[in-house]
This record gives C-alpha cells, structure tokens and sequence, in this order.
C-alpha cells in the first residue's frame, strides 16, 4: 500500500483552477487514533456479525493497517 | 504584489497526520505554508519550523470566514488550497447509525465544498490548486467502513466534476 499513491490532475476547465483528488493508501496517521476516540467502534450486541466479532472488530478498529502504513513525512 | 513565492493552505494539520507533513513539505519546497487546525496548540511543532498556522474549523462557516477575514488582513492570497482535514468511521452497514454517518458526510464532504467554495474568489484570482485529499478506498470498497469509503468516493466525484465545470 506504501506506494499507492494516485494524483489525479484535472482542471476547473474555463477558470483555471486546476483540481486535483490525491487518492492516498495506508499511512500512518492521527485518523484511526482519532476514530477510536471519536466513533462507536465496536458492533452492537444484537449484530448480525456478532459470530465473528473478534474478526470483525478488528477490521474496524484498522488493527492490521495501524502500524503498518507508511510514515506521514515520506 | 509584493511576495512571488507561492502560498499554500492546507486545512487538518494537526500533528502526526498528513496535514502536517504536507506543510512542512511544502514548506521545504520554498513555498508560503499556512497551516490550519482547530486548535493552534495542535500545531506548535510547525510555528517552531517558521510555518504560519492559523485556526480553522472547516465545520464552522464562521471559522472559514474568520480565517479568509485573518488572511485578508495580511494582504494573503492563496494558490493552493489542501483539503485534508477529515475523519474516518467504522461499522457493518447492518448496524450503521444513519446520524453518525451523515455527521461523517457533514465532515469529509459538505464541509470540504464549503471551505472550497470560500476560497473560491481567492483561488480565481490566482488561477490556483485545489487539492483533494480522497484516498484509495474511493475507488476500491474496504468492508465495514462504508461511510468513510462513501464519504471519499463522493468528494472523488465532486473534485472530477468540479474541474469540468
């Protein structure tokens, strides 16, 4: 995901303006912090996901992704 | 106009995200860095580098127009503005609470139109950079955090239709 970094450089046409969508990949940044301190994070006690809530949890709370994106700075 | 150098804002520049590091890139780079948070106390690293920061809650259209009011002052003109502030939001779309999902939205997409459009007058002016900051899962799902996947995907669209308009 380190180099998954996509620019996509367009233009607000008759303006000038050029727009461009910085699509980033996995870094390592304040946004799952953030989310965990900010947001609901687990499942509700009657998800239908509740069998697999250790799985699932997990993936909401990005614990695979945390520290493995790239650092902000690079 | 007295500066020739570039001048950059950049909002959500709290340290240890992207918007701080964008800063001090752009920063390195030569360019005039305005970087915006919330709160100032967030950015002190980057004052400490020579960056100007200034407060700015893209939530708030009176933040938004107090801080074109601060740049004004200045005589500030901005070319490049960096919509990177934002937050993310996990759930199965099964138990998604729809208030939190829309105050996702009100964040990662209303909000960032409203700063944009703001800056609008300035960035024509300049014939400016608006930039973004999207990410991956606009364009590729990633499970149970649909309103963050959605939230992106929709700001993707926005800046495509945005250039042809």
């Amino acid at each position: 995901m380190a180099d998954s970094l996509i620019c996509d450089y367009c233009r607000l046409a008759p303006f000038g303006i050029t727009v461009i969508d910085l699509k980033t990949g996995a870094v390592s940044t304040n946004l799952v912090a953030n989310q965990k301190a900010n947001t609901m994070i687990s499942l509700p006690k009657d998800s239908l996901y509740g069998i697999a809530r250790e799985a699932v949890e997990s993936a909401m709370r990005n614990d695979k992704l945390a520290n493995s994106g790239m650092p902000a700075d690079q | 106009m007295a500066n020739s150098k570039r001048t950059v804002l950049i909002t959500g520049c709290s340290e240890g995200g992207m918007g701080a590091a964008l800063a001090v890139a752009f920063h390195k780079a030569g360019i005039r860095v305005y970087a915006t948070a919330r709160g100032l106390f967030k950015m002190t690293g980057l004052s400490a580098l020579g960056i100007e920061t200034l407060s700015l809650d893209i939530e708030s259209p009176a933040s938004i127009a107090a801080c074109i009011d601060q740049l004004s002052a200045r005589k500030v003109t901005v070319d490049i503005l960096v919509n990177n502030a934002g937050a993310s939001a996990s759930m199965p779309i099964s138990d998604l609470n729809l208030d939190e999902a829309k105050k996702l939205f009100d964040l990662n997409v209303w909000s960032q139109l409203s700063v944009t459009k703001a800056f609008l007058p300035m960035l024509l002016q300049t014939k400016g950079v608006i930039v973004n900051h999207t990410s991956v899962v606009s364009t590729m799902a990633v499970p149970f955090q649909s309103p963050y996947n959605a939230s992106k995907a929709a700001m993707a669209m926005f800046s495509e239709s945005m250039r042809l308009e």
